[in-house]
C-alpha cells in the first residue's frame, strides 16, 4: 500500500512515488502513449542494464540524445543505479563533447545509434575510455518490457549530487557545476506550488532536455507531478503547433526564441488553443512586441521566468494582468530569496541598481574544485549571479544587464573567449573580439571583430570553425577592421564595437 | 514580367528581409549574388536564424511554408529560395 506522507529524500525516489500514485496515467506520448506504470518498467529495465555495465554510486553516466522517451527512461534509469547525469548538448561538436567527457569523468555515454560513430570517436580520444550504449542495448526501446525481478533502487542521499552541468564562464573553460537531488527536489517543489502544476497538466517538451530550461522545468517537473509529457525531438513550428492543439497542451515553457518565431508564424484561421494555461520563457529575455503577438495570436501572454544553472528558478511574472510589467521576471518564486548588492558590497535600496544574489535550497554548494572564485561568488550565503537588475518595493525583479559578458544566443550562454581561442589559432588572424550584438527576438547573434596579419575572407574564418564548435556559436556577423578600441591596459573595450 | 525579373525582384525583397529582421550587415547583402550560400558561409545564417527568415518571408509575401519544406536544401543560396517563393506565390493564384 502506497505511503501518501512519504516525502522523497532523492529524485529516483520521487519519480517512482509519482509512478506508483499515478501508474495508469498517461506519463509520456512520443509514438504511443506510455502510462507510469509502464514507464517505470523501462526504467528499471534500462537501470538494471547500466549497472550490469559497471556503472554503480557516484558514477557519472552522459546522455547525448533529443528529447524522446528514451531520454526520460535513460535520465530515471542512471538515478536508479545511484549515478549521476551528464547531460550533453546534440549541437555539441567532437571537441566539446570530449571536454564535457573527460572533465566529468564519464563512465558511460547513453546514445542513439545516429550519434554511435561520433561517440565512439569521442571514447577513441578521451582519456576517461567511457563506455558506449544505446537505447537499443538499455531496453530503452522495448516498451513490452516486464519488471525486472530483484530491481531496488541504489538509494542516495539528499545532499549527493545528482546532475553536472557546466556554464559558460567569462574568463577560462566552462565550469562545472553538481546540483544536488535536494537542490532539484527543492526547486520543483517551488515551482509546482509557484506554477499551480497539477497532475492533470499536458507539458509541450520542446526546449532541450540537456539544457536546464527543458530539463528541469519541463522533463523533471512533469515528470514528478504525475502529469503529461509531449517531447518533441527537435522546434518545427507547425509541428509544434499541431502538438499544443492535438495534444491539448496546458503548460509550455520554452525559450523567447521559440515563442517569437510561433508570433510571427502565418497561422490559417485560429487553432484551438484552449487548453494552454501556461507559457512561461526562461533563459532570455521576451521582446515586449512578441509577446503581444503571441497573445493575439494564442490567446495569452508569455510570462518570464528567471533562473540560472547554478540557482534554479529564481522568479517568474504570473500577475493577473502582465501588460503593465512585460518586461518584468516577476516575484521571487517559493523560498526563494533575492538581494541587490551595490559594488561596495552594500544593499540596494528598492528600485536601485545593483547585482542580483540568490539564496535557496536550490542553489548550489559552488563550482566543481574552485574554491577561490566560490570564495568570492557567494556573499552571506548569496550566490551572486552576475546579472544586474532592480528589485523594487513590492519584490517585483527587472533585470537590467549582465555584469559578465556572455552572449545569449536563442537561450544557450556562449563565452566569447570561447570562439575567440578558435579564431585566433587561424593562422590570417592577428586579433580578434568576439561580442553579442541584440537581435529582435531578444536574444543575441555572435558577431566577430577581426585584424587581419594577412589579407582574409569572411568564408576562410566561418570554415574554419565549423566542426570546431557548435553551429550556434559560429559568428553570424564578421566584420573586419584595422584595430581594436583598447583600454591604457591593453584590454579591448568590447561595448564600443557595439556602436 | 518575365521570370527573371521576377527573381531578381523576390531577391530584392530577400535581401529587405535580412538585412532589416535579421541585421544581417548591409554591406555583405548588398555584395551577394543569387548563388550566395545563405547558412553557415556567405550570409552565415545558422539554424535559429532561417526561422527567423522564414517567418519574414511568410510575411512579406503572404505565403505558408510547411516545415517538411524546411530542409538545409531550401537554404543553398538566395537563388534556391527565391525559386522557391515564386512557386508558392504562383500556387496559390
Amino acid at each position: 500500500m502506497k505511503d501518501k506522507s512519504r516525502i522523497p529524500t532523492n529524485l529516483f525516489e520521487a519519480f517512482s512515488l509519482t509512478a506508483a500514485e499515478g501508474s495508469t496515467r498517461t506519463a509520456v506520448i512520443d509514438g504511443e502513449p506510455i502510462s507510469y506504470k509502464q514507464l517505470n518498467r523501462l526504467v528499471q529495465t534500462a537501470s538494471l542494464e547500466i549497472r550490469r555495465r559497471g556503472v554503480g554510486r557516484g558514477d557519472r553516466v552522459a546522455i547525448l540524445m533529443p528529447n524522446s522517451l528514451e531520454f526520460v527512461v535513460a535520465y530515471f534509469a542512471i538515478l536508479g543505479a545511484g549515478a549521476v547525469v551528464v547531460p550533453l548538448n546534440e549541437q555539441y561538436q567532437l571537441n566539446e563533447i570530449l571536454f564535457a567527457v573527460d572533465e566529468s569523468q564519464v563512465k558511460l555515454i547513453i546514445t542513439e545509434a545516429g550519434n554511435l560513430s561520433l561517440c565512439q570517436e569521442v571514447v577513441h580520444l578521451s582519456a576517461c575510455k567511457p563506455g558506449v550504449v544505446t537505447t537499443a542495448e538499455t531496453g530503452g526501446l522495448n516498451r513490452s518490457a516486464d519488471t525486472e525481478a530483484g530491481f531496488s533502487p541504489i538509494t542516495m542521499e539528499a545532499d549527493a549530487p545528482v546532475m553536472i552541468q557546466f556554464s559558460s564562464g567569462s574568463t577560462g573553460a566552462p565550469k562545472r557545476i553538481a546540483r544536488t537531488h535536494a537542490n532539484l527536489l527543492f526547486e520543483l517543489d517551488s515551482l509546482r506550488k509557484t506554477l499551480s502544476i497539477r497532475k492533470e497538466d499536458r507539458f509541450l517538451g520542446v526546449a532541450p532536455f540537456s539544457h536546464v530550461n527543458g530539463l528541469v522545468r519541463t522533463m523533471l517537473l512533469s515528470m514528478t507531478s504525475g502529469a503529461t509529457l509531449v517531447p518533441l525531438r527537435k522546434f518545427e513550428r507547425q509541428r509544434a503547433v499541431r502538438a499544443l492543439v492535438d495534444e491539448r497542451i496546458s503548460v509550455f515553457i520554452a525559450v523567447p526564441f521559440m515563442f517569437s518565431v510561433l508570433a510571427q508564424m502565418r497561422l490559417s484561421g485560429r487553432p484551438d488553443f484552449s487548453a494552454l494555461r501556461l507559457c512561461i520563457s526562461a533563459s532570455a529575455p521576451m521582446p515586449e512586441n512578441l509577446n503581444r503577438d503571441f497573445a493575439a495570436k494564442f490567446g495569452l501572454y508569455v510570462r518570464q521566468l528567471y533562473g540560472s544553472t547554478e540557482t534554479g528558478s529564481i522568479s517568474a511574472n504570473l500577475e493577473y494582468d502582465p501588460e503593465p510589467s512585460l518586461r518584468a521576471v516577476g516575484k521571487p518564486v517559493q523560498g526563494v530569496e533575492v538581494s541587490v548588492y551595490l559594488d561596495d558590497g552594500s544593499l540596494a535600496a528598492p528600485g536601485e541598481m545593483g547585482e542580483f544574489g540568490v539564496r535557496s535550497p536550490g542553489v548550489v554548494g559552488g563550482y566543481l574544485d574552485l574554491p577561490e572564485l566560490n570564495r568570492v561568488t557567494f556573499r552571506e550565503g548569496y550566490f551572486l549571479t552576475g546579472d544586474l537588475g532592480r528589485k523594487e518595493e513590492d519584490g517585483t525583479l527587472f533585470l537590467l544587464g549582465r555584469k559578465k559578458f556572455f552572449i545569449n544566443k536563442g537561450g544557450y550562454k556562449i563565452n566569447p573567449a570561447e570562439i575567440e581561442e578558435v579564431l585566433e589559432t587561424y593562422p590570417a588572424v592577428a586579433e580578434v573580439a568576439v561580442i553579442g550584438v541584440p537581435t529582435p527576438l531578444g536574444d543575441e547573434k555572435v558577431k566577430a571583430v577581426v585584424i587581419c596579419r594577412t589579407p582574409c575572407q569572411e568564408v576562410e574564418l566561418i570554415d574554419h570553425c565549423r566542426g570546431k564548435i557548435a553551429d550556434f556559436k559560429i559568428p553570424s556577423v564578421i566584420e573586419f577592421r584595422d584595430e581594436l578600441p583598447k583600454t591604457a591596459t591593453g584590454k579591448i573595450r568590447k561595448k564600443m564595437l557595439l556602436d | 514580367m518575365n521570370p527573371e525579373a521576377n527573381l531578381e525582384s523576390t531577391i530584392l525583397r530577400l535581401k529587405m528581409i535580412l538585412i532589416s529582421k535579421l541585421h544581417v550587415s548591409k554591406t555583405t547583402v548588398e555584395q551577394s549574388d543569387p548563388d550566395q550560400p545563405l547558412v553557415g558561409r556567405g550570409i552565415g545564417l545558422d539554424s535559429m536564424e532561417t526561422l527567423t527568415l522564414i517567418a519574414g518571408i511568410e510575411e512579406e509575401f503572404g505565403i505558408s511554408v510547411p516545415d517538411e519544406d524546411l530542409r538545409i536544401s531550401l537554404f543553398t543560396d538566395l537563388r534556391t529560395l527565391g525559386t522557391y517563393i515564386m512557386s508558392k506565390l504562383a500556387a496559390t493564384e
